[in-house]
């Protein structure tokens, strides 16, 4: 063989293997990229699963905490003032006797203690939700604030009822009772609007809105305080974890509308 | 007569070989070709010294010896290799290498010559089947322990080796007529060779090293 076509296949050849070296680290970096890639989407997928799963634990320890205080007061509390309220409708007390006045003021302290803590009971209760369905105990959760004189109630429910899967009902009622302590405790409102809205293709809608100061969501949302936003991004979650969609709409001094749409029977 | 240095890492090589014998189960079947292999390896580095000292031409020898060792290492990257088409393939390049290999010494390059051409094509074909089994070491679902990896450490030392010694070998035939070149020759190969035959004690020993943590844990 001649020298020179052996230098060039050896060349060649030396080509082929410098290009084969290049491709390979190419092809591993590519690779290796790629992977990083998907280990970071893996890890956020994952930390997402977890945050769930905490506050989906989080939440049913908290219902339960609720079903053992409400099973408390009523078996418990509820008893013995009953028992109190018995006694003192039994005492032999005529109208002239001087303590008549102050035993008859305190049944009624009593019969408003026995009240209040029955409605406490209903509002604390899970099953009750579960029970009369979430239209009725957000009724019932209106009409207690209502009671207070304070605040006007609109309540309204459009469309034809269908039933929403237990555990979301029971998270979109303390959503709900989340928004009126929220507007109790901050709006200064003077009119709550409640609207419920069952559409045709399974959408379920709550309206909550009040003409009260307002606040700036972005603010709120943002807040790097362990205290403020605690209760709005609760919601947040809460309506995360059963896969509803939260808006909320406020500015300051023109009132606070938040609208919650579930699709409970798509996951 | 006088060994290359190199000889007597290889000599250490063979007998950590040996210990993938001592559990049959655990060891893989391309580790068990090894010894029989690097016992091949040093008789053919021995005798060709000794041809060196008695002042016999040993090329012809390194020849089919080379040859032969392209092939081995082919095949057992065949062997650790997943993609069976992968396989198929190698195993087809192995015979058809072999062939090509045989009909350079014998008729192109001739026996007397060092066969630089198909020497060449061995250390291409040899690094084109390690990146391969590299990619698809790298693209496994599972992660795998590199370092208790011995298919890893030997494809690793291969792809060192044949990189670096394509230029010399594969252009022995000029560099032989430059003094200065062909007297660090030597010293560049033996670096390399330690290094190989030292990667593969590594890929004996470490299954060893993995074995005793498991069975003392």
């Amino acid at each position: 063989m001649h020298q020179n076509p052996e230098i060039y296949f050896i060349i060649i050849i030396g080509v082929i293997l410098g290009l084969l070296l290049v491709g390979f680290i190419v092809s591993i970096l590519f690779l290796y990229q790629r992977r990083q890639h998907r280990q970071e989407q893996e890890i956020i997928l994952m930390k997402d699963k977890y945050e769930r799963e905490a506050l989906r634990s989080q939440l049913e320890i908290q219902e339960n905490t609720f079903r053992t205080i409400a099973q408390e007061l009523h078996d418990n509390i509820g008893q013995m003032l009953s028992v109190v309220k018995l006694t003192l409708s039994a005492l032999p007390l005529e109208k002239e006797h001087k303590a008549y006045d102050l035993a008859k003021h305190s049944q009624e302290v009593l019969n408003k203690a026995i009240y209040d803590l029955s409605d406490l009971t209903k509002s604390l209760h899970s099953d009750r939700i579960t029970d009369v369905g979430i239209i009725e105990s957000m009724r019932f959760e209106l009409a207690s604030v209502k009671k207070t004189g304070l605040i006007e109630v609109q309540f309204s429910v459009n469309g034809e009822e269908f039933p929403l899967p237990e555990q979301k009902a029971i998270v979109l009622f303390r959503m709900f009772q989340e928004m009126l302590n929220n507007i109790l405790k901050h709006s200064r409102a003077r009119q709550i609007t409640v609207r419920l809205s069952y559409q045709d293709d399974d959408t379920f809608v709550l309206e909550v809105e009040d003409n009260g100061a307002g606040f700036n969501v972005t603010e709120k949302q943002q807040s790097v305080s362990s205290s403020r936003g605690v209760g709005l991004k609760s919601m947040f979650n809460r309506a995360q974890l059963i896969g509803a969609t939260i808006n909320i709409n406020s500015e300051a001094g023109k009132g606070t509308k938040i609208l919650v749409k579930l699709s409970p029977y798509q996951d | 007569m006088k060994l290359p240095p190199y000889t007597y890492v290889l000599a250490l090589s063979l007998i950590a070989s040996f210990s993938v014998y001592y559990k049959p189960k655990d060891s893989a079947f391309y580790l068990k070709l090894f010894p029989p292999f690097l016992l091949g390896t040093s008789i053919v580095e021995l005798l060709g010294s000794y041809l060196r000292y008695i002042g016999v031409y040993n090329v012809s020898l390194y020849n089919f010896f080379t040859t032969f060792e392209f092939c081995f290492y082919l095949l057992i990257i065949s062997l650790v290799i997943i993609n069976s088409t992968a396989k198929k393939i190698i195993t087809a390049i192995i015979l058809l290498y072999a062939v090509t290999a045989i009909v350079n010494i014998f008729f192109i390059q001739k026996m007397q010559t060092f066969h630089t051409v198909t020497y060449a094509l061995g250390c291409l074909l040899v690094v084109g089947a390690c990146i391969y089994y590299f990619l698809e070491l790298f693209r496994l679902p599972k992660s795998v322990k590199l370092v208790n990896n011995p298919a890893f450490w030997i494809c690793s030392g291969l792809l060192f080796f044949y990189c670096c010694s394509f230029p010399l070998y594969g252009l022995i035939n000029y560099w032989i007529n430059i003094k200065l070149i062909i007297r660090n020759f030597e010293n560049i190969v033996t670096i390399l060779n330690i290094f190989l035959y030292s990667l593969f004690t590594i890929a004996f020993l470490c299954i060893r090293t993995r074995k005793y943590t498991s069975s003392s844990s």
